[in-house]
C-alpha cells in the first residue's frame, strides 16, 4: 500500500474532482462520437463518389456494349468469397490482339510487359467483421446489380447500395435467408 | 506570450484527442486498395487455403510435404498424411522450407562474371544471354562436369542422361558422405539398395553412430518407427543400445549409451559377435553360413572381448552384456552410421556391423533388416554421392576440366581446404552455377544462375531408403517463383537441343518429363480412370506406392573376409593433438546446406541448446583442466588449419574427445549465416577409406588453444542463476 501511495500523485479534493470532470467529459465526447459515426454507417455512410482508378476500365463498352458476363472477368464469384478481380494476364487474352490502339490499353500492356500488378482502388467494401462470400449468393439466384447497380451501365464504377446491415437484413427476411449473427459475423 | 489558462488547456487536450480520434479511426489508405495478379496462380480461391502435395529433400528423400497456400503464396508445410514414409509428420528442415522460399537474399536474375574469379563481382543479365553464354561454352569439344547434390528421379536422370550424351561427367558431392554405407550394404547383403531397418518391430537396436531421430538417413522415418519400437500397441518396450565416441540427440535417448573410441566399433561389433557365438546365444545353423561366408569362426578367435577392450575403450564384460541382450531379444538390428563409418575402416566397420545382423538371423526378417527393392529407370532413387577420392584426385592431378557446371552443392566449403579445390575451379576452362542462394563455389563462376526452390519445381523421386517397398513421390510447384529463377532440369531441356540435338529429349520441359514419365508407368494406377486421371490423383496424393512390401530377399553371398578389418588411422599426432575431433550434422541445419535459413539457425540444438553459432563440445572436467569455461573462444588446431569457436561444457562428451557441429563459417550465402560461427569442415585432413575412397571425417585430431576471449554462447537454457545475484532476485522465491 506504501509503494501504490508512493506511485500516485497527490491530489487535494478539488483536484480530484477537476480531473474527474475532465475525464468525463472526453469520455462521453468519445462515446457521443462512436454513437454519431455508427449511425453514419448505418445510413451507409460507406457511400462514396466513384474513385479514379489506375487504367479508366469501361464497363460500359465491355459489360453493356460487347455483353461480356460478369463472371468471364469475375472468376471467383461462382466458387469463392472473393468476386475476385481479373489478372492482368486475363486481360491480356484478348488485349494482345484487340484494342491496341487505346491509350488506356497502353496502360495495361505496360503493366504486362513490366510484370506489375494493377493497384485497382476498391469500390465495394464490407467490414471486416463480416463474411460476405458471393459464391452463396450467386448459387441462390441473386443478380450480381442487386448489392452492385448496373454496372453495365457506369462508365466508371459506383457504390449505388448502402451495403449495411439493414440492406442485408431486409434481403435476408425477404427470401428468408439465415438471420443468425454467426451467418455473416465471425 | 500569454499565459496558458485551465479553461484553455482543457480545451486544446480535447481537440487534441477527439483529432486523433479521428485520425486513428480513418481507413488507412492501404485498405482501400486490391492487387490484380499479374499471373493468376492456377487453382487459387482469394482468401482460401489450398494445400498441395509435393516433395521435400531438405531431411532425406523420403518425405512427401503438403504446403498451405493461399493466394499464391506459400504459408505452412505440415507432413503429408497419405504418405507411407513420413506418415504426415515433417522434419524441423521441412517445417522451416517457407523461410528460405522468400528468403530476400535468394539470387533473382542470371548474372555474369565481371571482376576475377573468385572475387564474387557480378552483373544482371537476361536469360537469353545467359542461355547463350552457356550453350557457347558447353559446345564440343568440350565436356562438361557436371557437380551436384544427391538429387534423384527425373531430375537425377535428366542430368545423369545430358552429362553422358555430352560425353561429360556427372558428380554427386556430399560433405558427409555414406559410401562406406553402401559399401558394406553391398558386401554383406549384396545389394545396391539402402535395406530397410525395421525398428518399428525390432526387439533391439545396437546403433554404431546412426543419429537415426536426427540426423541420418531418414530421420522422419525413423522417428516414426522408434515410436512405435519404444511403445508400440501390443508389443514389449524395445531395447537400444548406442555405441559412438560423442553422445548424438539419437544417443540421449537409448537405454544404454557407451563411449567407443573412434575407429573400434567393427572390432566391438565382431566382438559381440564372438560372444554370440560362443556363448551359443543363437543356433549354429543361423550364424554357420553367413560366419563361414565372412572367413569362418576362427577367424573371430581375434575379437575376444578383452583384447578388444583394451583398444576400444568398452569393457570386456559390457560387450559380454550388449551381446546377451542383443541376441536375447530378437529380432535386433544392428546400424552402422555417422562417424563410425568416417573412418580409414569406414567400410570394414559397416560391414562388420551389418555382418552382426545376418549371424543372429535378422536379415529378411520382419523387425529386422528387409531388402527393399530398385526404383524404375526414370523415377531413380537418389544418386550416391561419388566418394571424396574422385574431387581430390581433380584436384591433385593439375588438370583442368573444360567446363563445370554446379548446381546447389559447395564442394569449396564442403571438401577439407587442403584438398584445394578452388584451385580446380579456378583452373576450369568455364564454370557455370546454378544455385538458389550464393555459396563459396559460386564465387567461382563466370555465370550464375538462379536455381528455384524445391517447392517451385516439378520432380520426382524414389524413396531411398524405402520401408521395404517401392514408393515413389511426387514434386509439383506449390506455388510460382518469386523470383527469376528456372529450374535445373528445365535448364538442362533447355540448352540440349542446341548442343546435343532435337531429339536428346522427348520433351521440352521438366513437367512435361515429369508427367509423361508418370503416365507411361503409373497411367492404368486405377484403370476405371483414365491416364490424365490418374497423373492427377498421383500428384494429389503426393505419390504412388506398392500396398505391401516387397517380395524379395538378400543374396546369400558374402562379399567381405573379417580378417580385413584393420585398425584406424588418424590425422594427427596423438601426442601433440590430444582430441578426436567429432564434427558432426546439427538437426537443424544439416551438414550446413540449410545454415541460411534464420528459422533454422534459431531452432536449438537439442542437447546443448545453442543457437547462431559454432561451438566447441568439451568434456568438463578437461574445460577445468585446461582453465576453459563456458564462452571462452578457443581456437581448434588440426594439423591441415585452425577455426575459432566458443567452448561449451558437456558432461556426455568423453575427456579425448571434442565436439564441433558443422555449417558454420560461411562467406557467402544469406544476411543471417554469414560469418556466424566457424567451418570445421575445412580442418579437416583429408585421408581416406581406402577401400572406398570415402572421406574419413571423424578421423583427424585436434588440440585446443585458448585466445583469452569469452563469447556469451546463445543458447536457451538458463544456466546462471539470477538469485545468485547481487541486487535482488527478479523472481520472488518463497521460502516459508
Amino acid at each position: 500500500m506504501a509503494i501504490l501511495r508512493a506511485l500516485l500523485p497527490r491530489l487535494t479534493a478539488k483536484q480530484f474532482l477537476i480531473i474527474g470532470g475532465v475525464l468525463a467529459v472526453l469520455g462521453g465526447g468519445a462515446i457521443v462520437s462512436a454513437a454519431v459515426l455508427i449511425f453514419i454507417g448505418a445510413r451507409g455512410g460507406t457511400l462514396r463518389p466513384a474513385p479514379e482508378q489506375p487504367i479508366a476500365f469501361d464497363h460500359v463498352r465491355h459489360a453493356g456494349e460487347l455483353g461480356i458476363p460478369c463472371e468471364f472477368c469475375h472468376r471467383g464469384v461462382e466458387k469463392q468469397a472473393a468476386a475476385t478481380i481479373p489478372s492482368v494476364e486475363q486481360c491480356m487474352f484478348c488485349h494482345t490482339v484487340v484494342g491496341r490502339d487505346n491509350p488506356e490499353v497502353e496502360l495495361l500492356v505496360a503493366y504486362w510487359e513490366q510484370n506489375e500488378a494493377i493497384d485497382w482502388v476498391r469500390v465495394h467494401r464490407v467490414p471486416d467483421h463480416v463474411r460476405f462470400v458471393h459464391e452463396a449468393h450467386i448459387l441462390a439466384g441473386l443478380d450480381c446489380s442487386t448489392c452492385h447497380g448496373q454496372v453495365a451501365t457506369m462508365t466508371v464504377v459506383k457504390q449505388v447500395e448502402n451495403l449495411n446491415m439493414g440492406m442485408c437484413m431486409g434481403c435476408h427476411r425477404e427470401k428468408g435467408a439465415s438471420l443468425d449473427c454467426a451467418t455473416c459475423h465471425r | 506570450m500569454p499565459e496558458l489558462g485551465r479553461r484553455h488547456f482543457i480545451l486544446g487536450a480535447a481537440s487534441a484527442v477527439g483529432g486523433g480520434l479521428i485520425v486513428g479511426c480513418a481507413k488507412p489508405d492501404r485498405e482501400s486498395r486490391v492487387q490484380s495478379f499479374v499471373l493468376a496462380p492456377e487453382q487459387a480461391l482469394q482468401g482460401e487455403d489450398v494445400w498441395f502435395a509435393t516433395a521435400d529433400a531438405a531431411a532425406g528423400w523420403g518425405n512427401s510435404v503438403v504446403v498451405r497456400t493461399i493466394d499464391g503464396r506459400a504459408k505452412k508445410v505440415e507432413g503429408n498424411p497419405e504418405f507411407p514414409i513420413n506418415r504426415g509428420k515433417a522434419h524441423v528442415r521441412s517445417q522451416a522450407g517457407v523461410q528460405s522460399l522468400y528468403h530476400p537474399d535468394r539470387l533473382q536474375t542470371p548474372m555474369r562474371r565481371r571482376g576475377d574469379r573468385g572475387s564474387a563481382d557480378f552483373e544482371q543479365i537476361t536469360w537469353d544471354e545467359a542461355l547463350d553464354i552457356l550453350i557457347e561454352n558447353l559446345q564440343p569439344p568440350r565436356t562438361p562436369l557436371i557437380i551436384t547434390g544427391r538429387i534423384a528421379g527425373t531430375k537425377g536422370w535428366v542430368t545423369r542422361s545430358f552429362a553422358e550424351m555430352l560425353g561429360g561427367r556427372h558428380l554427386v558431392f556430399e560433405p558427409m558422405e555414406t559410401t562406406a554405407l553402401d559399401e558394406g550394404v553391398r558386401r554383406i547383403f549384396g545389394t545396391e539398395e539402402t535395406p530397410h531397418f525395421d525398428l518399428a518391430n525390432a526387439g533391439y537396436v545396437l546403433s554404431f553412430g546412426a543419429d537415426f531421430l536426427g540426423t541420418w538417413l531418414s530421420p522422419v522415418q525413423y522417428s516414426l518407427a522408434y515410436s512405435s519400437f519404444r511403445h508400440g500397441a501390443g508389443r514389449e518396450r524395445g531395447l537400444f543400445t548406442q555405441i559412438e565416441p560423442r553422445m548424438s540427440m539419437t544417443g540421449s535417448n537409448a537405454d544404454r549409451w557407451l563411449y567407443i573410441n573412434p575407429g573400434h566399433e567393427g572390432a566391438v561389433a565382431l566382438s559381440i559377435a564372438r560372444t554370440i557365438v560362443d556363448e551359443g546365444l543363437v543356433a549354429e545353423s543361423v550364424w554357420n553360413d553367413p560366419l563361414g561366408a565372412a572367413g569362418g569362426r576362427q577367424a573371430l578367435d581375434a575379437y575376444s572381448p578383452e583384447s578388444v577392450a583394451a583398444t576400444a575403450g568398452i569393457g570386456a564384460d559390457m560387450i559380454r552384456t550388449v551381446a546377451r541382450e542383443f541376441a536375447l531379444h530378437l529380432p535386433g538390428i544392428a546400424i552402422p552410421g555417422g562417424p563410425a563409418l568416417a573412418q580409414t575402416n569406414g567400410a570394414d566397420i559397416a560391414s562388420a556391423v551389418l555382418l552382426l545382423n545376418r549371424i543372429v538371423g535378422s536379415d529378411g526378417t520382419v523387425g529386422g533388416v528387409l531388402p527393399n527393392p530398385a526404383a524404375p529407370e526414370r523415377h531413380p532413387k537418389p544418386i550416391a554421392a561419388d566418394p571424396f577420392r574422385e574431387f581430390a584426385r581433380l584436384a591433385s592431378d593439375g588438370g583442368a576440366a573444360d567446363a563445370i557446371i554446379v548446381h546447389d552443392v559447395d564442394p569449396v566449403y564442403g571438401l577439407p581446404s587442403s584438398v584445394g579445390f578452388s584451385d580446380v575451379i579456378s583452373r576450369a576452362g568455364f564454370v557455370a552455377s546454378m544455385t538458389t542462394f550464393m555459396n563459396e563455389t559460386s564465387a567461382y563462376a563466370d555465370l550464375l544462375l538462379p536455381a528455384t526452390h524445391p517447392f517451385e519445381e516439378w520432380g520426382s523421386f524414389a524413396a531411398d531408403p524405402a520401408d521395404g517397398r517401392q514408393v515413389i513421390g511426387f514434386q509439383q510447384p506449390v506455388v510460382s517463383s518469386w523470383t527469376d529463377a528456372r529450374s535445373f532440369g528445365d535448364l538442362l531441356l533447355a540448352i540440349a537441343p542446341e548442343l546435343i540435338g532435337a531429339q536428346a529429349f522427348r520433351a521440352q520441359t521438366m513437367h512435361e518429363t515429369v508427367k509423361a514419365s508418370a503416365i507411361e508407368q503409373f497411367g492404368d494406377a486405377d484403370p476405371a480412370k483414365s491416364p490424365e486421371e490418374n497423373w492427377v490423383e498421383l500428384l494429389r496424393s503426393g505419390g504412388i506406392w506398392e500396398a505391401t512390401e516387397s517380395e524379395g530377399r538378400f543374396s546369400d553371398e558374402i562379399d567381405w573376409s573379417l580378417s580385413s578389418l584393420k585398425a584406424p588411422e588418424y590425422v594427427g599426432d596423438t601426442g601433440e593433438y590430444r582430441f578426436n575431433l567429432m564434427p558432426f550434422e546439427t538437426i537443424s541445419s544439416g551438414n550446413g546446406s540449410e545454415a541460411v535459413n534464420p528459422w533454422l539457425q534459431a531452432a536449438p540444438d537439442p542437447l546443448t541448446t545453442v543457437t547462431w553459432t559454432t561451438w566447441v563440445e568439451i568434456n568438463p572436467q578437461t574445460a577445468v583442466e585446461l582453465d576453459l569455461k563456458r564462452g571462452d573462444v578457443v581456437d581448434v588446431v588440426t594439423p591441415m588449419g585452425s577455426i575459432s569457436a566458443g567452448i561449451y561444457e558437456s558432461p556426455v562428451v568423453p575427456p579425448d574427445v571434442i565436439g564441433v557441429p558443422v555449417g558454420g563459417g560461411r562467406k557467402y550465402g544469406g544476411r543471417w549465416d554469414v560469418g556466424q560461427g566457424s567451418n570445421v569442415l575445412s580442418i579437416l585432413g583429408a585421408r581416406l577409406d581406402e577401400s572406398t575412397g570415402a572421406l574419413a571425417w571423424a578421423a583427424t585430431r585436434a588440440r585446443l588453444v585458448k585466445t583469452g576471449e569469452n563469447s556469451d554462447l546463445p543458447t536457451f537454457e538458463f544456466f546462471d542463476d539470477p538469485r545468485n545475484d547481487e541486487g535482488g532476485a527478479p523472481v520472488k522465491v518463497t521460502d516459508e
